[in-house]
């Protein structure tokens, strides 16, 4: 899997081979290069690319990296891919607000085509003698009302579905 | 160290001739390993695609680090059972590298038979679990697996080395603090569902991972409930219910990514020491050796030759290169791994069994791994050399190779018969690995050997009635021995009952030796200690 780095919007996989000359920069374009680093302080060094010296200045802040070199400054933005691939995916769901205890719903707040935003009170229900309002995961529009009012519901049930919006 | 100098004359017709059976052999050995990599049926690879499921190929490219070597293991377990059905028995091991770790990879493959266990995905698995508890290498299992082939569960169920026997290795793994993580990318069923639950980490894959013990089609006939895969044991219930998968994911790349993530935190014990010298490559080209291979494998073999085109500038220093000259013994380095070389040189004699024994003990005490490199039809037989005590010198090298405790690595070059492959760490001798050639052969005896021992047993019958052997009665023991020789004791009948860890193309061995001996040094070595020798 390899890393990567997003510069104005556009993502470039890459990975660093460990070689006997230091590394080999491995593109998806199938650019390989040869590549080393010295740093000389801080914020400066000397970047080898292919046995052309550069050199170069950058601040790291959080997981961006600020680069200027050759007379040109850039940004470029690591993309954990853990975060990446979970957002990615899970934009293209279905949204669901479930359950979080056994119970029987009092009141609904909502009726399906309404959009609402993140946070907005769904319906409130009662458990153990305990009122909970279970509210909107995410920003979408009401699809279904699972249970009607005085109904009662399992642990994890879904009880409000949610369709994004625009969908 | 002297270069060992070549007396191959590359011009010679001889060369020329081994040249070109020995190439096509390599070529039909890739060629028989890439069908069996990616020739699957259309409606397997579309059914995957659906599924929005990845090809097994793609979920180990995938995972392990981008431009790293992975060698894989027992890729043609099985191509000789099941009518050639079930490609690598189902199952996909080797050794490779994530985040750094040296790792055993081990994926069922959904695209032969819904990842199903046979007899032979068990022998399989179960050897990648013993891999990893020798050399304590960490294990990623990509699980999918629809659970035993239950036509054929007499032979992978009760018995010690059969299922049971990958959830006590995941056990004793996890006991001796070597981590495993498993990703539940498909359906867990039955045995396939404790993979998961006794690795240290697990994730799930939302929508398309599911564990449970009994599937949807179990439950309704045990208890005629009717429940979806989804509601008995899919990402949500093991999460935030019941607790048996530690992370969710959304596809099979996120899953992958967290894994990366865990085992970047891995604790990265430091490697065992052993002498070193700066890797170099070997004087002579490897790809001499298709040259050098006879193409009869009963043809004498000069294996100094081989050592030539293995170890780092051809270099080797012989011990005791005039006595017991049919075992060659000696000090080289690989890659820069100083090992000690075991190499059979014809039968083994009293004299070659001694010197071996002597060595083992030699590179035991420095901590020095061996390589036994196998090219042999066993042990002088004869009444001189019973009487110079042929047995109990044999047996002093079976219990110096049993008893080392340095690592122990073994390539059948070209023959391995007898109480040889035995005293040159044969299977049962516990080698970390084992590999083959494509042309080697291995067998209790030879062909030839076999028929005139059962002709002499037939005879010596026959004679008690007076009577003897016709012609006709001679073919009809010799055609059945010959059959049974040419059908089982080939280098690809052995890796497909996993005598070995995979068939390696001659020029490819020594990169894949140097992977194996260093994986073997994640393990430590424990202080030398033997049984009794027979004097």
């Amino acid at each position: 899997m390899k890393h990567h780095f997003e510069v104005d919007g556009i993502d470039y996989p890459l990975w660093l081979v460990r070689c006997a000359e230091g590394y080999r920069l491995s593109m998806d374009n199938g650019v390989l290069a040869s590549l080393r680093f010295s740093r000389q302080s801080e914020r400066r060094g000397t970047l080898t690319i292919a046995g052309e010296r550069e050199p170069v200045r950058f601040v790291i802040d959080g997981e961006t990296i600020h680069l200027h070199m050759r007379g040109l400054a850039r940004s470029l933005r690591y993309r954990d891919p853990m975060r990446a691939f979970a957002s990615a995916s899970r934009e293209a769901n279905h949204l669901m607000a479930r359950a979080p205890i056994p119970g029987i719903v009092l009141t609904i707040a909502v009726s399906p085509g309404q959009s609402v935003s993140a946070g907005t009170a769904l319906m409130t229900i009662e458990s153990m003698k305990l009122e909970t309002t279970i509210r909107a995961p995410k920003d979408g529009v009401v699809s279904r009302i699972h249970f009607k009012e005085g109904e009662s519901f399992e642990r994890d049930a879904v009880l409000v579905s949610l369709l994004e919006e625009g969908l | 160290m002297q270069r060992i100098a070549s007396q191959v004359d590359p011009r010679s017709e001889e060369f020329r001739l081994n040249e070109l059976h020995n190439m096509r052999l390599a070529s039909e050995l890739k060629a028989l390993q890439h069908a069996i990599r990616f020739d699957r049926p259309a409606r397997e690879i579309e059914r995957l695609h659906q599924q929005k499921k990845m090809f097994v190929r793609d979920r180990i490219e995938t995972l392990l680090d981008p431009d790293t070597p992975f060698l894989e293991l027992s890729t043609l377990a099985g191509n000789r059972a099941y009518d050639g059905e079930v490609p690598g028995a189902a199952q996909v091991v080797g050794l490779g590298i994530v985040a750094g770790r040296e790792v055993i990879v081990h994926a069922d493959d959904p695209s032969v038979k819904g990842g199903a266990w046979y007899p032979h995905s068990v022998k399989k698995i179960v050897r990648a679990l013993d891999i990893a508890i020798e050399n304590r290498l960490p294990v990623i299992h990509l699980c999918d697996c629809a659970g035993g082939f239950l036509p054929m569960q007499a032979e992978f169920f009760a018995d010690k080395y059969h299922a049971g026997r990958i959830f006590r290795n995941q056990s004793i793994l996890s006991k001796m603090g070597v981590p495993q993580v498993a990703i539940a990318m498909g359906h867990c069923t039955a045995g396939g569902a404790y993979v998961p639950a006794l690795s240290d980490y697990n994730i799930i894959v939302e929508g398309t991972g599911a564990i449970f013990l009994g599937g949807p089609p179990v439950v309704k006939a045990a208890t005629g409930a009717v429940v979806s895969a989804e509601e008995l044991g899919g990402g949500h219930v093991h999460t935030s219910v019941s607790g048996t998968c530690d992370y969710s994911a959304t596809c099979e790349a996120h899953a992958i990514a967290i894994t990366r993530d865990i085992v970047a935190r891995f604790d990265q014990p430091a490697k065992t020491l052993i002498n070193r010298a700066a890797p170099e490559a070997p004087a002579y080209d490897a790809s001499e050796l298709y040259g050098i291979l006879p193409r009869d494998p009963r043809l004498q073999l000069e294996m100094r030759e081989v050592i030539a085109r293995l170890v780092d500038g051809s270099r080797f220093h012989e011990y005791k290169a005039c006595y017991g000259d049919t075992l060659v013994c000696g000090f080289a380095q690989l890659h820069g791994y100083q090992i000690g070389v075991l190499a059979n040189n014809g039968v083994l004699l009293s004299e070659s069994a001694l010197k071996g024994a002597h060595f083992i003990q030699l590179c035991d005490k420095n901590r020095t791994p061996l390589l036994f490199l196998q090219n042999v039809t066993g042990f002088m037989v004869g009444r001189d050399y019973e009487r110079r005590g042929i047995t109990k010198d044999g047996a002093k090298l079976i219990m110096a190779v049993a008893g080392a405790s340095v690592p122990k690595f073994t390539l059948v070059c070209n023959s391995s018969h007898g109480a040889g492959t035995y005293a040159m760490a044969g299977r049962a001798f516990d080698p970390r690995f084992l590999f083959s050639w494509p042309q080697s052969q291995i067998s209790a005896m030879g062909a030839e050997q076999a028929v005139g021992v059962l002709t002499h047993v037939k005879a010596k019958q026959l004679a008690r009635h007076g009577r003897r052997l016709s012609e006709e009665q001679l073919a009809a023991i010799r055609e059945p021995i010959v059959e049974e020789y040419r059908e089982r004791s080939n280098a690809y009948y052995a890796t497909s009952e996993i005598w070995d860890d995979g068939i390696l193309d001659p020029v490819d061995t020594r990169n894949a030796l140097a992977m194996v001996l260093s994986a073997s040094l994640n393990a430590p070595i424990e202080a030398p200690h033997y049984g009794v020798f027979r004097m």
